[in-house]
């Protein structure tokens, strides 16, 4: 009979998605600028925000431009690295 | 419908559909303004065992404009957190749910209410208890009282509540979506039928209903309770919306992981707008921006689609509607900016030139003791659209307007044709299942699944 809350439980799964997350190194000297997009000054903004155990999912858009954007927390952080984003793509392409 | 499914993109997403938005100035407590957001469209109540309840992921906002903008400048926020009792069965309540702490009752929800203000969001309360579903006789057998006790007052002032509601919209949807068939007119309709009598389409669902009260002082600029309606602070622009995270990703075995902003997916003000003013390949980019971006979305309003199908829909009927093409000021001035004053006498809900959909609600309007459904257009100023009431008939009250019984008031020399003032789908609140309450949260107890009857069932 033990309480289990859906918020409880997705905290459960993230865990192995954070550690994987973690091996891609950012680099420090990268331009990091948060997302200017429409309908932000309305947005939710979450008490708790990003801690060091908590999930990031990198999304990229547009890897010519160098542009990998980060969802953490409440946050999207546009991280400017062509490299780092380089390096994404060829690892997307690895079997 | 008023906003239920009204987009492709949101009407696969249920639990973050706004269906109805409500405002008005409490008629039991005239210093207080009540507003119902609805959301979930078109519950059927024998629907379990998995029953209807708010998104754990989503973010819920009630805002409030009042600044004579249309900018958002007081946001009510509702989070909400399902807890299971009992991991080892099947049921959604394994007897009886006499309380809202009874031990029989095995999924339950609870919701944070915050208040963000200058940027900055304040938590309000929470571990607040929603009501269960109403499931039948046998589990849960007094549903009012477990309603009544799923109405709380915060400390700082807010009455809330947050569960299950009849649907209070009324629409005969059959028809209208029918090629624009209205029954009490059918016989003038271009493919015509004898006239019948109006059908109420979501006769016998449910919703799920947020509910705040808040005293008037709560929500104006200074901190003052207007009694002018003249004065610019009387004015305040609602609307609602839902919000989901930025980025969800899906592990094998069911879990994941929801991060990155909320972005909106689901608003509403004024009823029916997404619904029959915006074409639908804009629908779903309409859900996912605020009112301060609908200068976009504005020519819609000025030249709605509907107005031009009406004369051909209803051959002969509608003459001077098919021949004014001008811009529809009153349609602009009713949905976008608000009426100004010198318009109506004794009225005015503007909030300034920028185009924005939301509920303007003219707060030093008092309510009245016998509110005419038609609203403004009955001479009632505490009616639609000043706010909207749950007994406002708004789909005749938008009919009219659009078949051009407005005009007149932003261009006298426009005669509006017979019908525009006779219109609509010939429902009305006594359709509903339930009667409104006289007190909060207003709309009727939802219909319970046990003696809820299918659609075709007589």
């Amino acid at each position: 009979m033990a309480d289990l809350s859906r918020r409880q439980f997705i905290g459960k799964g993230s865990i192995g998605v954070a550690a994987g997350v973690a091996a891609l190194t950012l680099n420090p000297q990268g331009a990091i600028a948060e997302a200017a997009t429409g309908g932000e000054r309305n947005a939710p903004v979450d008490p708790s925000e990003a801690t060091a155990g908590e999930p990031i999912i990198a999304y990229v858009k547009q890897g010519a431009r160098g542009e990998v954007r980060l969802m953490v927390g409440s946050r999207e952080i546009v991280h400017r690295d062509a490299d780092l984003a380089r390096r994404i793509i060829r690892a997307s392409k690895t079997s | 419908m008023s906003s239920h499914r009204e987009a492709p993109g949101i009407s696969k997403d249920p639990v973050a559909d706004n269906t109805d938005l409500y405002a008005f100035v409490s008629p039991d407590k005239p210093e207080w303004v009540t507003i119902l957001a609805n959301f979930i469209p078109l519950e059927f109540p024998a629907g379990g065992p998995n029953f209807f309840e708010f998104g754990d992921d989503v973010t819920y906002d009630i805002n409030i404009s009042n600044d004579r903008s249309r900018d958002t400048d007081i946001t009510y926020r509702f989070r909400f957190e399902t807890v299971l009792r009992n991991d080892e069965t099947f049921l959604y309540n394994t007897g009886p749910i006499s309380s809202l702490n009874d031990p029989t009752w095995n999924r339950r929800q609870f919701y944070s209410v915050s208040r963000v203000q200058g940027g900055a969001e304040t938590v309000l309360a929470n571990n607040l208890a929603c009501p269960p579903v109403n499931i039948g006789p046998r589990s849960t057998p007094d549903y009012d009282v477990l309603a009544s006790a799923a109405i709380h007052t915060l400390k700082s002032g807010e009455v809330v509540f947050a569960g299950q509601r009849n649907e209070g919209f009324f629409v005969d949807l059959g028809s209208i979506f029918d090629l624009g068939t209205l029954r009490p007119f059918e016989n003038l309709h271009l493919i015509p039928s004898a006239a019948a009598v109006g059908v109420d389409g979501t006769r016998g669902f449910n919703v799920h209903t947020i509910a705040l009260q808040v005293r008037k002082r709560l929500l104006t600029k200074d901190g003052t309770m207007p009694t002018d309606p003249a004065s610019r602070k009387a004015v305040i622009g609602v609307w609602a919306s839902a919000s989901r995270r930025s980025a969800t990703m899906l592990e094998e075995g069911g879990e994941g992981v929801e991060t990155g902003p909320w972005r909106q997916v689901s608003r509403l003000g004024n009823p029916l707008f997404n619904e029959v003013i915006v074409p639908m390949a804009d629908k779903d980019r309409w859900n996912h921006v605020p009112p301060s971006r609908d200068t976009a979305f504005a020519k819609y309003v000025a030249h709605p689609e509907l107005a031009g199908l009406l004369p051909v829909l209803y051959p002969g009927v509608f003459p001077n509607l098919a021949a004014y093409s001008k811009e529809r000021a009153d349609l602009e001035a009713i949905l976008l900016t608000g009426i100004p004053s010198g318009v109506i006498a004794g009225f005015q809900n503007f909030t300034g030139t920028a185009p924005a959909d939301m509920l303007r609600l003219n707060i030093a309007i008092p309510p009245v003791n016998s509110p005419n459904p038609f609203g403004i257009l009955g001479g009632d100023l505490a009616g639609f659209p000043d706010g909207r009431r749950p007994q406002d008939d708004v789909v005749a009250i938008e009919l009219r307007a659009i078949a051009g019984a407005t005009i007149p008031l932003v261009d006298p020399s426009f005669t509006p044709d017979a019908a525009a003032s006779l219109l609509t789908d010939g429902t009305s609140e006594s359709d509903n299942s339930s009667p409104f309450t006289s007190s909060f949260p207003y709309l009727g107890s939802p219909v319970d699944g046990y003696d809820s009857i299918p659609p075709g069932v007589a």
